[in-house]
């Protein structure tokens, strides 16, 4: 596939100009598309039904995305980096307050003011440094730290995305999981190049009560998507098996292509031991001993070196 | 989709190392609009908890929107308080004006109703 990645021709600020902007609201396909992706996204939100939510719209360009959510009865707030987007927005006049703002500098909110919140195709921009002063991780941990703190307790958080690579995926998962963040990654259609659809999925509270949704594969009958509830797997916090910190770092997988993981409050971390006498050990047990105001030898490149076997 | 209070409510300065006091945003507005959503009971009920009332009706007075200063006590069942509540959160929109940080001064501009937080150069 040699279609070029948007996020590689430039910043998204630039690249969603004017005529860019007016696909959104002219291509019927982009638009089938993003709705589409919406209805799934707010399906694994999982929302107390019947209920209006308030809900955040994370790059929500021309609001093609939030017209579904103010449909479905919710009142959502929409944000996007993209001036030429949120005028279109505008025109549509779609039924939100809309703020320019960039995720990667963090979301301008008080703490939990969200009842849950989406966004369509926009978390993978963040993976790129489009300025010498981007650095795609601490904006990626920045933002999910505002994210979380904006969000009430028990809410989710469900990303659309279109991974560039595993390194996007586990950066993305490895950042949220550092933030508090329980959850996993939700893969629609997992065998299908073009049905395929990756869903971050977050939780903001205690991951206990957190349960993957289970994905789409295009087999299970219609009225199977109200259960979305009962499959995917769950990650514990009281287990304890050896296997708590493997979970950890890899997640667990069901087999319709969903991978969870937990936050860091979930599990008893267990730090790498480092090895009695190694470098490391002896490097930082001099640091100690210095701290202690005791006369040690400065650190060199000597220093834990094993000796030459000599006769 | 002008700005409305209640997402006035919930905005605070994102300047780097503006961390206290940088809420609320005071405001000023040069154009006004006032929509017409519908009432929804719920709605605001489900969102009484999480307003700051103090600065809501500071920031209302700013734009000659009438609150009482003090949320009453039966403000779940008192329906009236309620109406007033939803017409302040939802329905007086600020087409053009700033949102001034109270610690830091920095001034956030509204234009077409869309308030700009974008940082500049030097916030990043």
């Amino acid at each position: 596939e040699n279609m070029a990645r948007p996020e590689l021709i430039g910043p998204p600020e630039i690249f969603y100009n004017d005529t860019e902007a007016r696909k959104y609201t002219q291509s019927s396909r982009i638009m089938e598309i993003q709705a589409r992706m919406t209805e799934r996204a707010l399906e694994l939100l999982n929302l107390p039904k019947g209920a209006p939510a308030f809900i955040l719209d994370l790059g929500c360009g021309s609001g093609l995305s939030g017209e579904v959510l103010s449909e479905a009865g919710h009142t959502w707030v929409g944000l996007d980096i993209s001036a030429s987007m949120l005028e279109v927005a505008r025109e549509r006049e779609a039924d939100a307050d809309l703020l320019e703002s960039d995720m990667g500098n963090g979301l301008p909110f008080r703490q939990g003011m969200f009842d849950g919140a989406i966004s369509i195709s926009a978390i993978q921009w963040l993976c790129n440094a489009d300025r010498s002063d981007h650095n795609p991780r601490k904006r990626i941990m920045v933002f999910f730290n505002s994210l979380y703190k904006c969000l009430t307790r028990g809410a989710r958080a469900v990303f659309q995305f279109y991974p560039a690579s595993m390194e996007q995926v586990h950066l993305l998962t490895h950042c949220a999981m550092k933030t508090g963040f329980s959850g996993g990654l939700v893969v629609d259609y997992p065998n299908s190049t073009k049905a395929k659809k990756y869903f971050l999925c977050l939780f903001a509270g205690p991951p206990t009560q957190y349960e993957l949704p289970r994905a789409k594969t295009g087999e299970e009958s219609e009225d199977d998507d109200s259960d979305n509830h009962s499959g995917g797997e769950m990650v514990d916090d009281d287990d304890d098996d050896g296997d708590a910190s493997d979970a950890d770092q890899e997640g667990g997988e069901n087999a319709a292509g969903a991978v969870s993981f937990a936050g860091k409050n979930s599990h008893r971390r267990r730090k790498k031991k480092i090895g009695v006498k190694s470098r490391q050990w002896i490097i930082s047990k001099k640091q100690k001993l210095r701290e202690l105001g005791k006369e040690v030898r400065p650190d060199s490149k000597y220093s834990g070196r094993k000796r030459k076997i000599r006769f | 989709n002008e700005m409305h209070l209640l997402t006035q409510n919930m905005l605070q300065c994102i300047k780097k190392g503006c961390n206290k006091d940088n809420f609320p945003l005071r405001i000023s507005a040069q154009e006004l609009r006032t929509d017409e959503r519908e009432y929804d009971r719920d709605f605001v009920i489900r969102m009484l908890p999480r307003i700051e009332y103090e600065a809501l009706s500071r920031s209302a007075a700013e734009i000659g929107v009438a609150l009482p200063p003090q949320m009453p006590a039966d403000a779940q069942s008192n329906d009236a308080f309620l109406q007033l509540l939803h017409h302040a959160l939802m329905n007086v929109a600020v087409v053009t004006g700033t949102l001034t940080c109270p610690n830091c001064a920095r001034v956030y501009i509204i234009k077409n109703g869309i308030p700009n937080m974008m940082p500049n150069e030097t916030e990043v």
